[in-house]
């Protein structure tokens, strides 16, 4: 008896959540409320289309001979808000010898989170800052469980690639970069940091939800900036790369 | 007989005796540049393709290498000089051609790599000194640098073609592993995209047919959309308000007939009458005696269709009609899929739709008993075709362009770059013969983070692709922002070149509507 679960969309030509090439499935419904957030149209539990995962499976299945050294990422919105819709897609790409990321806020109860983690080969774990107040700020949630799973994820040793979007006057705060990074350099299992800049691209989707958008006047966070946060992580030893703004 | 020996005279004129074998790797490429030369100064076709060369010269340098003849330096500067000499050539030709063929094109077209049928590689150093030229000389269209790729190519080949695709947006791919089966390790792309077993096979060129304008008339009984001119014969129009796909079907399939009979008709007459008058001599002088020869048929507008019968299958279609009762515009109700989504639904009607034009085309005569065969490529006559044809049930306004080749319609892919791909793998070669074109564009950022990404990721979609039965794939990697820049500054961008189906063009030789049309194109990228 095949899972259902709700989605917002598929990607297939995923190249930027995870290694190679992957197969991304966007689940809707997020408990989280970023101020950058550039799939508003996401958060809603209610919205997106009902799925069971034989379609989803059916779906990556016909994509196989592309996903031969990437695989399958389930994003969102918040992934573990269905977290056995979740393990049950990872579970049959197993069985399909796909290699399965998981890419998630770490909101989550631990323990609720534990069997779709069994299943994931990778996380990909978005820390949105590291100063409590901050943290909550941008979210509008509490960072502690996400600070539970990133050293859970460190004792079993599970790869890992830290996601951190980088705000000009919002998450650049330097204290804020600095203990992300020190923090992040006290874990075992992560390959590598991701410095995302901040984009204007998903500001459309607020308008069109009606939604007020507090980030208007932020700029783009620019080359240099996320060069200079780059800098921040590897001198603490820590793999980060910068990603290019479109 | 004849022919030959004026070439030979044509040699003697530079001081060279080309009548005994090159000896050395500079007559090797002096020898291939005279045979080139004097079947171009004859020839009166659209293009004038090379071969697959880079292999077989690379038998001379390696000999010459080993033996300290010459010089790493001094073959690359060969390599060099003769793609110089290919990119010089022009032909004259009427505006109205120049319209439907943008920029110049002269499909020098160089097949470089492939696998041999003993299991070898065919990719040599000499593959790599091709493509070297893209940066020593700058990038240009010519020669139309044709990878044939394989699952088999050496790792390194493909990973340095990826790095090229991205750096110039100047190489296009085909799939030798569905073509090598039936035409061997001796063959070379003819044009634009086309299989040609190297000096045993000649094709005569049909360019393409209207397949949207095609579905109009079966809809309006035979009368244009836009002129109301009975042009096809009399057959009865469809008079519903709402499109019957079954009815509509029925109609297609009468109009198709009559179509690829007076298409095949008219390319008789055509290529009777091009021997008759402008025979290639020394072109066909070096051929084999008994070539095998081909009808080259094609169809624009494969997506236009598809969606169209699509939509009048799983959604409703109302017809508008004017006052003479000629059906001109659409009004779709609901949804339905569209092809570039991987959905068997309507992709199942683009491969019936290819299957049957070659079936109709397959029932005529043809001139010297040619094979037809049928390619799904556009050119740029998709933007030209497009202006000439009405509004279409697809929901496509009147005078918008169609898709290039086999492309789905701009803006209807929405699963993604494998998605769209994968449809257009599914149409079958064996009814396609000359070739299934697929233009792909994404902006770099999107091929992934890291260069070393970038590189796999392309590798890992050309793999899958052609794993899947693709057979062509045009590659840019280019900034939406660079091509508009390039609009409205073109004299910072003389050597700006990009593939669109069938070839490689400089952008800024493109009608204004043909650039807006290419920057309007489906630009795979993800937030």
């Amino acid at each position: 008896m095949s899972g259902i679960g709700r989605i917002h969309s598929i990607e297939t030509f995923g190249t930027v959540d995870g290694p190679g090439i992957r197969f991304i499935v966007f689940t809707q419904g997020c408990p989280l409320r970023c101020l950058y957030c550039h799939n508003p149209d996401c958060r809603n539990a209610h919205d997106g289309k009902e799925v069971t995962v034989d379609y989803l499976i059916n779906e990556i299945k016909k994509c196989k001979s592309y996903l031969r050294k990437g695989g399958v990422t389930v994003s969102g919105g918040e992934p573990l808000m269905q977290p056995e819709f979740t393990r049950e897609i990872f579970d049959r790409c197993h069985q399909l010898g796909l290699h399965t990321a998981l890419d998630t806020s770490g909101y989550c109860g631990l323990e609720i989170a534990k069997p779709v983690l069994e299943m994931t080969d990778l996380v990909l774990l978005d820390i949105k800052s590291y100063l409590p107040e901050l943290y909550y700020q941008v979210t509008n949630v509490s960072i502690e469980p996400t600070l539970t799973m990133a050293k859970y994820l460190s004792d079993i040793d599970k790869p890992t690639w830290i996601r951190f979007v980088l705000v000009p006057h919002l998450t650049d705060n330097i204290e804020n970069v600095e203990k992300l990074a020190d923090f992040i350099a006290t874990l075992k299992n992560v390959e590598r940091v991701e410095i995302l800049p901040f984009h204007k691209m998903g500001e459309y989707k607020w308008e069109q939800l009606g939604l007020p958008y507090s980030l208007k006047d932020t700029p783009p966070a620019s080359a240099q900036m996320v060069q200079q946060t780059v800098d921040i992580f590897r001198d603490r030893g820590v793999e980060a790369i910068g990603a290019i703004a479109l | 007989m004849r022919a030959l020996f004026e070439l030979k005279e044509m040699g003697a004129k530079y001081g060279f005796d080309i009548g005994r074998p090159a000896g050395n790797s500079q007559e090797a490429v002096q020898w291939l540049y005279f045979g080139y030369l004097g079947a171009v100064k004859e020839q009166n076709g659209a293009a004038m393709s090379l071969g697959r060369v880079s292999t077989f010269l690379d038998v001379y340098f390696e000999r010459d290498l080993r033996s300290g003849a010459i010089a790493e330096v001094d073959l690359q500067e060969l390599i060099d000089h003769f793609v110089m000499k290919l990119r010089m050539v022009r032909f004259l030709r009427t505006p109205d051609y120049n319209a439907l063929f943008s920029g110049d094109p002269t499909w020098v077209t160089e097949a470089i790599g492939g696998m041999s049928a003993d299991g070898r590689t065919m990719v040599t150093k000499t593959s790599y000194r091709f493509l070297h030229t893209l940066s020593n000389l700058g990038t240009a269209p010519e020669p139309n640098l044709t990878v044939l790729w394989s699952e088999h190519l050496p790792e390194n080949f493909k990973e340095f073609c990826a790095k090229v695709s991205g750096d110039t947006s100047s190489i296009q791919y085909e799939n030798d592993d569905l073509m090598r089966p039936t035409y061997g390790d001796d063959y070379a792309i003819a044009c634009c995209v086309s299989v040609m077993r190297i000096g045993k096979q000649m094709q005569f060129f049909g360019a393409r047919v209207n397949l949207a304008k095609t579905l109009l008339y079966a809809i309006n009984g035979g009368k244009d959309e836009k002129s109301g001119d009975q042009i096809a014969p009399l057959f009865a129009p469809i008079t519903a308000e709402y499109l019957d796909y079954q009815e509509v079907n029925e109609r297609l399939q009468q109009m198709m007939a009559w179509l690829a009979k007076a298409y095949i008709n008219t390319l008789n007459v055509i290529h009777y009458m091009h021997d008759k008058y402008c025979y290639e001599r020394l072109e066909m002088a070096l051929h084999d005696r008994d070539v095998y020869r081909t009808m080259a048929c094609g169809i624009a507008g494969l997506s236009v269709v598809a969606d169209s019968l699509s939509a009048i299958k799983y959604a409703k279609v109302k017809v508008e009609r004017n006052e003479q009762g000629l059906a001109v515009d659409y009004l779709i109700e609901g949804d339905y899929p569209q092809y570039g989504n991987n959905d068997d639904r309507v992709d199942s009607m683009a491969i019936d739709l290819v299957q049957r034009f070659m079936n109709e085309i397959r029932k005529h005569k043809t001139y010297r008993g040619a094979v037809p065969t049928q390619s799904v490529l556009t050119i740029t006559s998709n933007v030209v075709y497009g202006k000439k044809t009405g509004s279409t049930p697809d929901g496509r306004k009147a005078g918008e362009p169609f898709a290039p080749g086999a492309n789905p319609m701009h803006g209807r892919d929405c699963c993604g770059a494998i998605a769209s791909l994968s449809s257009v793998a599914k149409l079958p070669y064996s009814d396609c013969q000359d070739g299934i074109s697929n233009t792909f564009s994404i902006l770099p950022a999107a091929l992934g983070r890291l260069e070393s990404d970038r590189t796999n990721n392309l590798v890992g979609l050309l793999d899958g692709y052609f794993h899947d039965g693709g057979h062509h794939i045009n590659v840019n990697a280019l900034d939406r922002t660079t091509l508009l820049d390039a609009m409205e500054h073109p004299e910072n961008y003389p050597q700006l070149t990009i593939r669109v189906s069938g070839y490689a063009v400089n952008f800024i030789k493109l009608t204004r509507e043909q650039q807006l049309d290419v920057i309007k194109r489906t630009f795979h990228e993800r937030v």
